[in-house]
């Protein structure tokens, strides 16, 4: 089970474009709680703490431990905002949870052993289709993330979700088949374009120049009409 | 090049590029990405030449997602020729790219792979741009 880790929150007042500009001007992240049958609250976390939350990995499926005013209540982090331009988180959603609750999870894949695959080996690609599974798991049982084993994989071949060993009481929301979560693809091979022979190249030279020089003649022409046109 | 296979109006007007991007602001296929940190109209001839100079980069390791496409026709009147007479006509292609917009992404390499074939691809386009990565593993 993952660690439940402590943010300490307290209950912004107002809400609103104008507000929450204050409450980040303040160095805090606006965020909101809901679930369980309960009204939201609006509250705000401390941005420096939040983004070595965000850095250590694993943010959105880990369970969190808010300490809003004095008064302590699990959640989960449902969504994050960034800031478009810098990156920086602006808005989180936490999901309150109970600790017998089920909840439907993305959790991110893993692929080890990537040097005893010979397709890799041989210049073949691993094509991640999906960097998250979305998994139905106990709230004291959620995994931190699947390892996929890259071991004795050749060019073309699939990795499905049913290779992956799954812990008690967590199933894939998507049951009805044996789905890919990544392959082995051939490598994209470039096609540089190839050099002309050189009796090629000279006459393409030649070629060239006669058109620049055909160009030069017509050019006047052009510029001709184009005065006709005018006193017309 | 890109460009679209067809279209509606053979022109366009100039435009202005205002605000930042709501779209396409995350990475979505690689796990490394250049984002734009400036609103330009990018062309068609700047992607293909950032693109091609990621690719030989990483050689045939990786892969290479191009996010934005081309499709604004730009018209430019000939040379020496008297203001007046109507539009130009349609010359090349160009993106309307805004800040924050995901230009490309990169999977299947190191990240110190990614940083040099973007720096190139940087160096090809017209904009700032910035390296951005898989921020919530």
């Amino acid at each position: 089970m993952s660690k439940e880790s402590n943010l300490n929150a307290e209950i912004r007042d107002g809400s609103g474009k104008s507000a929450v500009k204050k409450v980040l001007a303040a160095g805090k992240i606006p965020s909101v709680m809901y679930g369980l049958g309960e009204n939201p609250v609006n509250i705000s976390l401390d941005k420096i703490t939040v983004q070595k939350e965000i850095n250590s990995g694993g943010f959105l499926t880990r369970i969190f431990s808010l300490n809003i005013d004095g008064k302590k209540s699990l959640a989960i982090p449902r969504e994050v905002q960034f800031d478009p331009l810098s990156d920086q988180p602006i808005h989180i959603d936490f999901l309150r949870l109970a600790a017998d609750s089920k909840i439907t999870l993305d959790i991110p894949t893993r692929f080890i052993n990537e040097e005893l695959s010979p397709g890799l080996k041989r210049g073949g690609v691993l094509n991640v289709n999906r960097r998250t599974v979305q998994l139905s798991c106990p709230a004291n049982n959620i995994p931190e993330e699947i390892v996929f084993d890259l071991e004795g994989l050749e060019i073309g071949d699939t990795i499905r979700i049913s290779a992956a060993n799954l812990g008690d009481g967590i199933s894939p929301t998507i049951s009805d088949r044996d789905f890919t979560v990544a392959s082995v693809a051939a490598p994209t091979v470039v096609k540089e374009p190839e050099a002309p022979a050189e009796g090629e190249a000279a006459e393409g030279e030649a070629t060239e120049g006669a058109d620049t020089e055909d160009k030069k003649d017509a050019a006047p022409e052009a510029d001709n009409k184009e005065e006709n046109k005018d006193k017309e | 090049m890109l460009q679209p296979k067809k279209t509606k109006y053979r022109k366009a007007h100039k435009g202005r590029i205002k605000g930042v991007a709501t779209s396409a602001t995350t990475l979505n296929y690689g796990t490394y990405g250049l984002k734009a940190l400036e609103a330009e109209r990018v062309t068609a001839r700047q992607i293909e030449a950032a693109r091609v100079a990621m690719t030989r980069f990483m050689k045939r390791a990786g892969r290479v997602w191009v996010r934005i496409f081309p499709d604004v026709p730009v018209s430019k009147k000939p040379t020496e020729v008297r203001m007046g007479k109507g539009k130009g006509s349609p010359e090349y292609w160009a993106c309307r790219v805004k800040p924050g917009k995901i230009l490309f992404e990169v999977d299947g390499v190191s990240q110190a792979i990614a940083t040099e074939a973007f720096g190139r691809a940087s160096s090809k386009l017209p904009i700032k741009t910035k390296i951005v990565e898989q921020l919530i593993k």
